[in-house]
């Protein structure tokens, strides 16, 4: 996958820990239940029901990962799972763990902004998915009216390793109910009637785009469009013009950015709003 | 005749001309140049907020020059911005804008602007050895024939091209106010803003002659020219940068601390005791009977030997390591990069990262720390920074009689005193985040090349600051001296301190003597502590005082500030949030240290 887009933001070293775990419980099954149950069951039995699934259910993952354990603990009950992410390597490896639980899966290599969603009873969205809220934005976009979106977010500590998406940030008017869950997770449901009040024009917008924000650092993007400050065009941030995210800094903290040989610090709000044209060759 | 008086006074030269740019472009240093005054710079934007005005002589023509404020464009998006856009609404004879060759299209861009309102302009192409180092020239001629107006390429710190911008601007005041003619670019008036950018980009084209890659390819800056962005990026970073960030500060206070303490130990001390005050007090003896005019002069506030020894001695040193510290931070482009850092941070108490020049510069004084903060942020975010800085950073005054009331005693003291000082600083932030209306800004902050600071900037600017604390600090400072040495020898001192003591005695559980300071602290700050020194007092006694010094009403001075900046009402809010936190907490150490 493109490397612009693989984006660790934080704690990037927490993220490798994680992945690290996961891909230990790929050789070592025995690890692999004890993780499995320890951090995922509770979790997944309570997506099972706020998703209202049963068997037969159709069900997408959005960011599987490595060792798909959401996937195979849903298809374990029933349900007809597509499993999506958007790096190859964990296709494979997922693939591998899935035939040797003997459990059969859909798999899907692609980028869940890229994604159309139609066609699923229920889309569920994983802790570690970026750019969370334009993925978010792409499902209502393409979901069918009656498809329930549960996704999961962090919690205080954690939220220094995920970014934590409000349903506010999805766009205006959109409404969720939130359930904590252990370890410093929560799941949340987007309401029915959230779908509908995407008005059309975000939708056309909605995927086709990234925000500087969703740069990682050394990753270069073109600007396609900037908020209405003036001090933002003196500065070299006008479309068309080729930006370098120099940094990103914690606790909230600005986005460093390189632009025509002069470095700049944009709150995170302000960043936001400035949308990088989509690379070419990502599909 | 030379006067610089900020903000206004209209001047006898019978011209305008007007000093505009981007920030942190050199304005100010073509002003000193040009007029031999010292209007404040650094390597940061928003140096300047309001307008300098001075006289310069340009090929005998007396002109009054005005330094703006630096503006990205004439939108006005801070307090800073709209003195600038509303300064270039009145009529002036010719507009100077100073171009940053590093910078060129924005630069152009904002010529091109005022070339809009209609106003005679000549362009400063400032910076153009920076530009150089990085692999770019500019074809200056071009430029002029493109724009249609004249240009001088320049180099302001170290003074070359100025001479032929001197005889530039003689030239164009002496040339007949512009016919109806529009300069060629002027032309673009009609067009949106969007127009401007596209003849700027335009322009900037046709001059720009570059070795280096292109400045639009983002691997200019991943592979720097000269003077690495390498480097510069790392300070940003959270790893290395905080870690760096914490040993630029180490420094600092080491530098401040040492080099102050050591100037006043090894050389300013000595002469005191040794030379002058024996001296003085022999003199003084021989010449004045005993009595109330001999104790004015020497007496217990002698006018003659406190009212000299704390300005000079003992607070001197301090400004002059405090400002020797800032000026390098403030030259070398150091400071937004660090304010970067602690944005996160910041925001949590309602500020943003860049607010944190304010602060440091409150730790100088707190008068230009709050006159900064027009340069950045709302109200809201002005008024949280303002009270912050009166209440619990304590100016370069204040510390250095701070470190002499208790470094003696231990410099754990001091240590504690500043941790108390960045927790009221923080609780404060919290609540006021909390309870003031108000937007907050974003955050958009250039980040500076990274310079070494320029030996003789900063030099002249110590010597500009040290003298600014000499006419604005010292005197003042002897004449509070002069008039409690008056009112401590009638005895009216005394009075007043009766009628004080029962915050004094009972809550703080000072000596009687202590409403001294308390009454003279409202002329200076640091006349708060200072008195404390020749008291007979237990430690917790010296913290306690060190306490309330330190919370205590900001001078005069501060009030005067505060209630012209933000209204009378937030003067009189500060005045008693300030010495309402004073008591507070001072009382309760005092009554803890009791128990404990």
């Amino acid at each position: 996958m493109t490397r612009a887009l693989t984006l660790p933001r934080v704690l990037p070293g927490f993220l490798r820990i994680v992945d690290a775990i996961e891909r230990h419980s790929v050789r070592n099954p025995r690890f692999g239940r004890f993780y499995s149950r320890r951090f995922y069951a509770a979790m997944v039995d309570q997506e099972y029901r706020l998703a209202e699934l049963g068997p037969d259910s159709r069900v997408l993952v959005v960011g599987s990962g490595p060792f798909p354990i959401t996937a195979l603990a849903l298809a374990g009950r029933g349900c007809r799972v597509t499993a999506v992410d958007r790096d190859a390597a964990a296709i494979a490896t997922a693939g591998s763990v899935a035939e040797s639980a003997g459990v059969a899966l859909r798999w899907l290599h692609t980028d869940g902004v890229q994604l159309s969603y139609h066609g699923y009873d229920a889309v569920i969205v994983a802790l570690h998915v970026e750019p969370k809220a334009q993925v978010l934005r792409r499902i209502l976009g393409t979901a069918d009216p009656h498809t329930r979106v549960v996704y999961r977010n962090p919690r205080g500590s954690l939220c220094a390793a995920y970014c934590r998406v409000l349903p506010a940030d999805i766009g205006p008017g959109i409404h969720g109910h939130t359930i904590p869950v252990s370890g410093k997770k929560e799941l949340v449901v987007l309401r029915a009637s959230a779908l509908r009040l995407v008005p059309e024009r975000e939708l056309a917008d909605a995927g086709s785009s990234f925000s500087l924000c969703d740069l990682s650092p050394n990753a270069v993007g073109t600007i396609a469009r900037t908020p209405d400050h003036p001090s933002l065009a003196a500065l070299g941030l006008r479309p068309g013009r080729r930006c370098m995210v120099v940094t990103t800094q914690p606790w909230g903290g600005p986005v460093i950015c390189s632009v025509g040989g002069r470095e700049v610090a944009l709150s995170r709000s302000i960043a936001s709003s400035i949308e990088i044209a989509p690379l070419p060759g990502l599909s | 005749m030379r006067c610089h008086a900020p903000g206004g006074g209209r001047t006898t030269a019978s011209h305008e001309v007007l000093l505009i740019g981007l920030p942190n472009v050199g304005k100010s240093v073509v002003f000193n140049r040009l007029t031999g005054l010292d209007a404040s710079v650094g390597n940061y934007a928003g140096t300047t907020v309001e307008f300098a005005r001075g006289v310069g002589s340009f090929g005998g023509v007396q002109a009054s020059l005005v330094d703006v404020p630096g503006t990205y464009t004439l939108s006005a998006t801070n307090e800073a911005e709209r003195v600038a856009t509303a300064i270039l609404s009145t009529p002036v004879d010719l507009v100077v804008v100073v171009a940053d060759a590093v910078n060129l299209e924005s630069s152009i861009h904002l010529t091109l602007q005022v070339l809009n309102l209609g106003h005679r302009t000549i362009m400063a192409l400032n910076r153009i050895d920076v530009a150089a180092a990085r692999g770019r020239s500019i074809d200056v001629e071009r430029l002029s024939r493109e724009i249609g107006i004249p240009v001088v390429a320049t180099v302001a710190v170290r003074g070359s091209g100025l001479a032929d911008l001197q005889s530039t601007i003689a030239d164009a005041l002496h040339a007949p106010q512009p016919a109806a003619t529009a300069p060629k670019a002027a032309t673009a008036s009609a067009h949106a803003n969007d127009g401007l950018w596209t003849l700027a980009e335009r322009i900037t084209r046709a001059v720009e002659m570059s070795d280096a890659p292109d400045p639009d390819e983002p691997g200019d800056s991943a592979e720097p020219g000269p003077g690495s962005r390498l480097g510069s990026s790392a300070l940003v970073r959270p790893w290395p940068g905080f870690l760096i960030g914490a040993g630029v500060l180490a420094l600092a206070f080491t530098v401040i601390v040492g080099f102050g303490m050591g100037l006043r130990q090894i050389a300013l001390l000595p002469l005191m005791r040794g030379f002058y005050l024996p001296a003085m007090t022999s003199l003084v003896t021989r010449f004045v009977p005993a009595g109330v005019v001999r104790n004015i002069l020497i007496g217990e506030y002698g006018l003659l030997i406190k009212g000299v020894e704390w300005p000079f001695a003992l607070v001197l040193p301090y400004v002059i390591s405090f400002n020797l510290a800032m000026s390098i931070m403030e030259d070398s482009g150091y400071l937004p990069r660090f304010a970067v850092l602690l944005d996160g941070a910041l925001s949590r108490i309602g500020l943003r990262g860049s607010h944190i020049i304010s602060l440091l510069l409150g730790y100088g004084c707190a008068i230009p720390g709050i006159l900064s903060t027009r340069a950045m942020g709302t109200r809201r975010e002005r008024i949280i920074m303002a009270t912050l800085i009166s209440l619990a950073i304590p100016c370069i005054s204040q510390t250095g009689a701070l470190f002499a009331l208790l470094a003696e005693s231990g410099i754990w003291m001091v240590a504690a005193l500043f941790l108390l000082s960045f927790g009221v600083i923080v609780v404060a932030g919290l609540v006021m985040d909390r309870l003031l209306p108000g937007e907050r800004s974003q955050l958009i902050l250039e980040l500076p090349v990274l310079l070494a600071p320029p030996v003789g900037t900063t030099l002249k600017k110590l010597y500009a600051r040290t003298r600014r604390y000499l006419v604005d600090g010292a005197v003042p400072m002897v004449v509070a001296v002069g008039i409690a040495s008056i009112l401590y020898e009638s005895g009216l001192l005394a009075h007043a301190g009766r009628l004080l003591s029962p915050i004094v005695t009972g809550l703080l559980r000072l000596p009687e003597e202590a409403a001294v300071p308390l009454l003279l602290g409202v002329v200076r700050r640091e006349l708060t502590v200072l008195p404390l020194l020749d008291m007979p007092l237990t430690q917790l006694q010296l913290f306690v005082g060190a306490t309330v010094g330190l919370f205590y009403v900001p001078c005069i001075a501060v009030v005067a500030t505060l209630s012209r900046e933000f209204g009378v009402r937030t003067g009189v809010a500060v005045l008693l949030l300030t010495t309402g936190t004073a008591f507070l907490i001072g009382g309760a150490i005092a009554h803890l240290g009791a128990i404990l």
